[in-house]
């Protein structure tokens, strides 16, 4: 029972970060119907941001600002320079562009940082003593992962749910002739939207690189974890993501623990498996709408 | 205020408008009849900036609005009421309402205006924490009216307003129309197939036939023309 | 090939077949030994390889408009079957290929192209990136090591040529000559199923798939058709790049290389036999290439991905038909 809470709460922590992750696609995918498998590698890359301004001796703090701003002007860009242009054709494009952002992004980062491991972390934050309550203990890891993001996610909500702006941009992902004609920028609500996708993607990255480490591929199955939340969650609901994350995060955890060794690892096969079960039985997720068929 | 001159719209290679030429003068309504595809809802839309125009000026008090965007035209006071009602389903009514507001920024005003709005439309009042999707189709008519409302708007554009709606209902919301366009002194624009109740409510009349203004007049001699009777107000 | 004039087509199609035969003898002759070496045969059978999986995933993406990311994931299991058929239950190779070729159609047939029919776009892409990343460590789990060796990878023999060409042909040579016969013959399997009633149902499906449904077009039935196809030519492909690598290892194929796939078709020309041709000459010679430029622009190697994604993006944006659209008849009048 000692091992099994243990695991749910690391379940629990690791699966915060996949929830963020998932957040990002979402905000991303809602704003465009653009599912962006360029997602990790775009969090990776502002992870170098990050990393790059500590190693000039920035604190990690205003590191972490910076990189924030600047991922949320690169989704920003992305979507106004590149999306756009494809806004609307077909779900192909969207996603054939998707994966020329993959390349772009992990192509740039190869070329500016190149292709060795870098050491980010765990910063002062994240490391330090466990904190037990009852025998049951979480690692200061986890739990810097965890309030993280648990303020991101709180932040977001409170951004969606509570001012203009953020009514401005569930408006747009709803219905966006109604929005254009209630007068709202709907270009820019989609900019932004990207924009917050990554800068939440980077986020993610930041938390992943303290414990996976920084390089090119930090982010490459980690996007899976998260793909298997967004779909579980259903690909337009935030909330969804969250739920989606942790389940996925306890799932994992738990597959780690309690299968023998005799199997090997089998974590991405189970995210695979979650993905297929859900798309069998679920296709639009446990929180999604469904889907309206485009003629 | 509102003149169009030589309007000429097309959909890719499809001609939909082509000359079309009309006046909404200040705190009057205007009807816009037609069969369908004669034009009327692009027309509204064109006006809208929700279509661009190939040719042609469109004058909204004095100023130039043809090829602005539909979000620089809602600021200027032209609010349009789509067919189909094109609410935020998931939205609750009053959020609805606060999103019709979102030109005027977050000013303390809103209550106001929100009163304003629900004077109008008292059924409103008991839903406002309601989905919208789950108001009926006359309260949803009635959301989209208070929701251009919220804009302040000194030109609505109303694209069928009574589409779907019993005749009794219809009737109701004509009248609605009518003094509301009287009492906030609200120029109006208005395509509409149930043309007998919206004629009878509007100062001026146009007719359009495949994209071009036929014939245009008053309210009144529109209602004596025999031809425009049979043709549109089913009499 | 459209864009020839009726009378010269068997002409060419002549030169084409003569060209393919002598291919791997010409750098014998002194004039093409300037820019041919013999390792242009490894070359030119890697090409056949690639235009098997390319053409697959070109009827999958340029022709039924579903898109996979999983498509090096199906290369990979046919390759590992053929070597598990091959190597450890004494198979013959080629019935191994044959079997694996088939195995995998019914795979992609059954397994994913029935159920994808009730995904719309994005959903099929995130399963076929799911397999795709799983995969490898699927191949590695240990209770499959037995036939897998884990991520040691499995080793094959040389292939010789069969008694009767010995001393005409080496291995090398030998394999040239199969995997180009496979090529060639299932080119024009191609050309066949893409003009056919099934061809034209699939392009129906791609342009609009509520468009198709009321042409009469029996969506789900295409769909999974063009999947399972899809993964005959990808199987077959894997089949022939284990003969020809002589080794296969869970990373020998991965997620960049499905990227590099679709990169492949949609700079070649989607929705084209032409296309796929000169996606297969990219990824034939895409890295040599690059490795080239690297002499003259430094850092050239590590910005190639940021060339093939900026070209994906600039290929779908400006000119969707991809370099074979170049070529073929419709643009011509615009050229001119």
């Amino acid at each position: 029972m000692g091992l099994f809470l243990q695991q749910l709460i690391g379940g629990v922590a690791s699966g915060s970060m996949f929830a963020i992750l998932a957040l990002g696609i979402v905000l991303i995918y809602r704003s465009t119907g653009t599912l962006n498998f360029a997602q990790g590698q775009m969090a990776m890359f502002s992870t170098f941001i990050a990393w790059s301004a500590m190693s000039t001796g920035m604190g990690f703090w205003p590191a972490v600002l910076l990189t924030l701003l600047s991922a949320l002007a690169m989704g920003a860009l992305v979507e106004w320079l590149i999306v756009r242009r494809v806004e609307g054709t077909s779900d192909l494009n969207s996603l054939i562009v998707a994966m020329g952002l993959f390349l772009i992004f992990d192509g740039l980062a190869l070329y500016v940082w190149g292709p060795l491991p870098k050491s980010f972390g765990p910063f002062s934050f994240f490391s330090g003593g466990a904190s037990c309550v009852g025998g049951v203990c979480i690692g200061r890891l986890n739990l810097g992962i965890l309030v993280v993001s648990i303020v991101t996610t709180a932040l977001l909500y409170l951004l969606f749910q509570c001012t203009r702006f953020g009514l401005a941009l569930r408006a747009t992902a709803l219905n966006r002739p109604a929005s254009r004609l209630v007068g709202i920028p709907v270009g820019r609500m989609l900019s932004t939207g990207w924009g917050l996708g990554t800068a939440v993607g980077a986020i993610a990255g930041i938390l992943a690189a303290q414990s996976l480490g920084l390089e090119i591929r930090t982010m490459f199955f980690v996007v899976l974890f998260a793909l298997a939340a967004a779909v579980l969650g259903g690909l337009d609901s935030p909330v969804g993501a969250v739920v989606g994350g942790l389940i996925i995060g306890v799932v994992k955890n738990l597959a780690g623990t309690y299968t023998p060794s005799s199997v090997g690892s089998i974590d991405l096969a189970v995210a695979f498996a979650v993905i297929v079960l859900v798309l069998m039985v679920r296709p639009n997720g446990i929180f999604g709408r469904p889907v309206r068929m485009r003629v | 205020m509102l003149t169009l001159k030589d309007i000429h719209v097309s959909y890719g290679q499809a001609p939909a408008l082509h000359g079309v030429s009309l006046e909404v003068p200040e705190g009057h309504i205007v009807t816009l009849l037609g069969a369908n595809g004669s034009g009327k809802s692009t027309t509204i839309h064109a006006v809208a900036g929700l279509l661009p125009i190939q040719a042609g000026s469109i004058d909204f008090e004095g100023r130039e609005i043809a090829g602005l965007s539909t979000e620089a035209i809602v600021r200027l006071g032209i609010c349009a009421t789509p067919e189909g009602r094109q609410l935020f389903g998931e939205m609750t009514v009053l959020e609805n309402l606060r999103l019709g507001a979102y030109t005027q920024g977050e000013g303390k005003d809103f209550d106001e205006q929100l009163e304003r709005v629900l004077t109008y439309f008292p059924a409103l009042r008991e839903r406002l924490e309601l989905s919208s999707y789950l108001l009926s189709g006359g309260e949803q008519q009635m959301l989209v009216i208070g929701r251009a409302l919220m804009a302040r708007p000194r030109l609505l554009l109303m694209d069928e307003p009574s589409l779907g709606l019993a005749p009794l209902l219809a009737q109701e919301m004509f009248a609605g129309i009518m003094s509301l366009s009287k009492a906030e002194g609200i120029s109006v624009l208005l395509a509409e197939q149930a043309a007998d109740l919206a004629v009878g409510i509007s100062g001026y009349g146009y007719v359009l036939e495949v994209g071009k203004v036929v014939l245009g007049d008053t309210a009144r001699n529109l209602l004596d023309n025999e031809e425009v009777r049979s043709a549109y107000l089913g009499h | 090939m459209q864009a020839l004039p009726p009378g010269l087509k068997p002409i060419g199609l002549l030169l084409l077949s003569v060209f393919l035969v002598v291919f791997p003898f010409l750098h014998e002759w002194p004039f093409f030994r300037i820019f041919l070496g013999e390792f242009r045969t490894f070359n030119a059978t890697m090409f056949a390889i690639w235009l098997l999986v390319l053409l697959g995933m070109n009827l999958l993406t340029g022709y039924s408009g579903q898109i996979s990311f999983g498509h090096a994931a199906l290369v990979l299991a046919s390759a590992y079957l053929t070597a598990v058929l091959s190597q450890q239950y004494a198979f013959p190779l080629w019935g191994a290929i044959g079997l694996s070729g088939a195995a995998t159609a019914v795979v992609g047939w059954v397994t994913i192209g029935i159920p994808a029919v009730r995904l719309r776009g994005p959903y099929l892409a995130i399963a076929t990136f799911g397999l795709m990343l799983a995969f490898p460590q699927i191949l590695k789990m240990n209770v499959l090591t037995r036939w897998t060796q884990g991520a040691l990878g499995i080793r094959g023999g040389v292939v010789e040529p069969p008694g009767f060409l010995e001393g005409v042909l080496d291995g090398r040579e030998w394999m040239y000559y199969v995997a180009m016969a496979a090529a060639v013959a299932m080119t024009v399997l191609f050309l066949n199923l893409t003009r056919s009633r099934t061809g034209r149902a699939f392009v129906a499906l791609r342009d609009s798939e509520v468009g198709a449904e009321q042409m009469g077009v029996d969506v789900p039935r295409y769909k999974a058709l063009a999947f399972g196809v899809s993964s005959l030519y990808a199987g077959i492909g894997g089949g022939l790049f284990f003969a020809v690598q002589g080794f296969v290892s869970p990373d020998s194929l991965g997620l960049i290389d499905s990227i590099f796939f679709l990169v492949a078709i949609v700079i070649g020309g989607l929705g084209s036999v032409l296309g796929s041709i000169i996606a297969a000459l990219f990824l034939t010679f895409q890295s040599e290439a690059i490795s080239a430029l690297a002499g003259f622009v430094p850092g050239a190697n590590n910005l190639r991905n940021v060339f093939y994604g900026a070209s994906l993006i600039a290929v779908i944006v400006l000119f969707p038909k991809g370099i074979a659209g170049f070529f073929q008849r419709p643009l011509w009048p615009k050229l001119r």
